[in-house]
């Protein structure tokens, strides 16, 4: 049966970059990481749009310019569901009464309702929002920026993706009322080139909001002036974190800065800057809608609110749902996603630096901040990508040394050549049969670990040390001691 | 040295940033060019440009582009080429 799923699996392997490769011709056709298609696979970018799943049987179709993608799942289990919800905040009309609303308040009731809600940043860091908004206005500083990190690179998240492109609003009022309240007079969308619909839907929402003068001079007649542009990414994940982030805006290459002095104090330009996800921002626009008892009634402990979670295409319902967190993974792999339709032996949550977790521990868990980080997993952008029975633990390994490897920065040694080395170690054991030392590749691991200024080079090892552990008849043939 | 940059990047308009700039410079030409606009030295401009994928002429010569990610590996419908 193993020989036969194996084959199965030889027999798909490069099924789209085949056809693609009849098609334009092996030397037109190159590649992007993670194009946030994972629900359903074969994925491939053309002419500045993003196909997946059957659209590869479709190319000609595609170049006449006669197809578009079918949509995908999205669905709400929340008990109080809002960011995946269109009658509660939708409408240009519900932009304009809420920035209403929020102007005839005080900024400090503002700054009290937003910590009162327990909201905690959604990139992954899970640093409580009102606070990081509180330490950016008490800077006796004029210029200011808000910044929304869209730069979703994680592998297996669309969460931000569904977002920008379904409910950019919410997102935006998030921006708004964030540079409101801290006065700033500008901000910046800082999106990945790899999501070019999400580019171009914030970007007309943009122009509508500038049209009907909710952003730019004087906006309701406040003497609030604010405006915002979108800056697109050119295909580094490193920009993800939020020095890199920063850096590339300004002009610089996207190498990490050491914190302190954090942004809130010294961010774009060197002037005071919030950096929020797109998911935080957009649950902003939530909590000052329904008010912060709403929000901190959800959820279990210092995990508060709704959380949107990415499956796979090895779920039977593969998809985008928003969850109370707190909501047992059990249910997320067995109600909300119908369980799997391949054998699977772990799953990869919260991107390439996230855990690597069997399916029967992970179902012992619950999604929120402090389960995860207890049983010493990372929550990230809560995307489940599952790695089948089928698929060899060891070259998934390596596909994830190689992607630290492409996406360091270069600042930090242990991360640059680290994942180097162990990409080549992995790579030898698996192509020319030899053995590595398991010795090393566990002081590998822990100069990453502890010698990486950001989580890329800091945050590969877990996922590295569970494939070890929990796959360990795989890799016992190829180490010694 | 970054700070610098930092400083001399944000003195000019906000809205276009120095990054967006860089992104869609045709020429070596025009890197100068934008260098000089900034203050800031060529060889700043050029570090700037070669960090990206999406920049390199080789990237941009390409047609289609398949997705690498790892849920289309484990799928086996990425390229692995």
């Amino acid at each position: 049966m193993y020989v036969l799923e194996a084959l199965v699996f030889v027999e798909e392997q490069g099924v789209v970059a085949d056809k693609l490769n009849q098609k334009f011709g092996k030397e037109n056709v190159g590649e992007m990481i993670c194009l946030g298609r994972c629900y359903e696979n074969s994925a491939f970018n053309y002419n500045g749009e993003n196909y997946s799943g059957d659209d590869i049987n479709k190319l000609d179709q595609i170049i006449a310019g006669k197809h578009t993608s079918p949509a995908y799942t999205m669905k709400s289990f929340s008990n109080t569901s809002f960011l995946v919800e269109d009658k509660i905040f939708s409408s240009y009309d519900d932009f304009k009464d809420l920035l209403k609303v929020c102007f005839a308040t005080e900024k400090a009731d503002l700054i009290a309702t937003l910590k009162d809600s327990g909201l905690r940043g959604r990139g992954g860091a899970g640093f409580p929002t009102g606070m990081k908004w509180e330490f950016c206005k008490d800077q006796e500083v004029t210029t200011k920026y808000v910044v929304c990190n869209a730069d979703e690179g994680d592998p297996g998240a669309f969460s931000d993706r569904y977002l920008l492109e379904e409910q950019p609003l919410k997102v935006l009022f998030g921006m708004v009322i964030c540079a409101y309240i801290i006065s700033s007079k500008q901000g910046f969308l800082y999106i990945r080139g790899e999501y070019p619909e999400s580019i171009t839907i914030t970007n007309d929402a943009l122009a509508k909001l500038r049209e009907l003068g909710l952003l730019g001079d004087n906006i309701l007649g406040t003497g609030f002036d604010f405006d915002m542009n979108v800056v697109e990414g050119q295909g580094a994940y490193i920009c993800g974190e939020e020095t890199a982030l920063i850096a590339s805006i300004e002009g610089r290459r996207a190498e990490v800065d050491v914190r302190p002095p954090f942004p809130v104090v010294e961010g774009l330009y060197k002037k005071p800057t919030v950096v929020n996800n797109v998911e935080s921002l957009a649950a902003v626009a939530a909590i000052f809608k329904l008010g912060s008892e709403f929000y901190k009634n959800i959820g279990n402990g210092r995990s508060l609110g709704t959380k949107l979670i990415s499956l796979d295409g090895y779920f039977n319902n593969p998809g985008l749902y928003e969850v109370d967190l707190g909501t047992p993974i059990s249910f997320i792999i067995d109600e909300i996603g119908g369980g799997f339709n391949d054998s699977i032996k772990a799953i990869q949550i919260g991107g390439p630096l996230g855990g690597v977790v069997p399916v029967d521990i992970l179902k012992t868990l619950t999604l929120d901040f402090e389960d995860f980080s207890e049983k010493g997993f990372l929550l990230g952008h809560a995307s489940f990508v599952c790695i089948p029975k089928s698929f060899s633990a060891v070259e998934y390994a390596k596909h994830l040394f190689a992607f630290t490897e492409h996406e360091s920065c270069g600042k930090c040694f242990p991360c640059r050549l680290g994942s180097t080395r162990g990409k080549e170690m992995l790579e030898s054991a698996l192509e020319k049969d030899q053995k590595f030392s398991e010795e090393l590749i566990h002081d590998l691991l822990q100069t990453m670990e502890v010698g990486s200024l950001c989580a890329l080079g800091g945050g590969l090892p877990l996922a590295i040390k569970n494939l070890l552990e929990h796959c360990a008849d795989e890799f016992k043939p190829l180490m010694e001691k | 040295m970054s700070r610098n940059i930092s400083l001399l990047s944000g003195k000019k308009d906000d809205k276009n940033s120095l990054f967006g700039k860089i992104s869609v410079s045709p020429t070596e030409a025009s890197d100068s060019q934008l260098a000089a606009e900034y203050n800031l030295g060529v060889s700043t401009v050029h570090s700037t440009k070669s960090f990206y994928d999406f920049l390199s002429e080789d990237f941009k010569s390409k047609k289609a582009y398949v997705c690498s990610g790892s849920a289309c590996l484990c799928r086996g419908t990425r390229g692995g080429c």
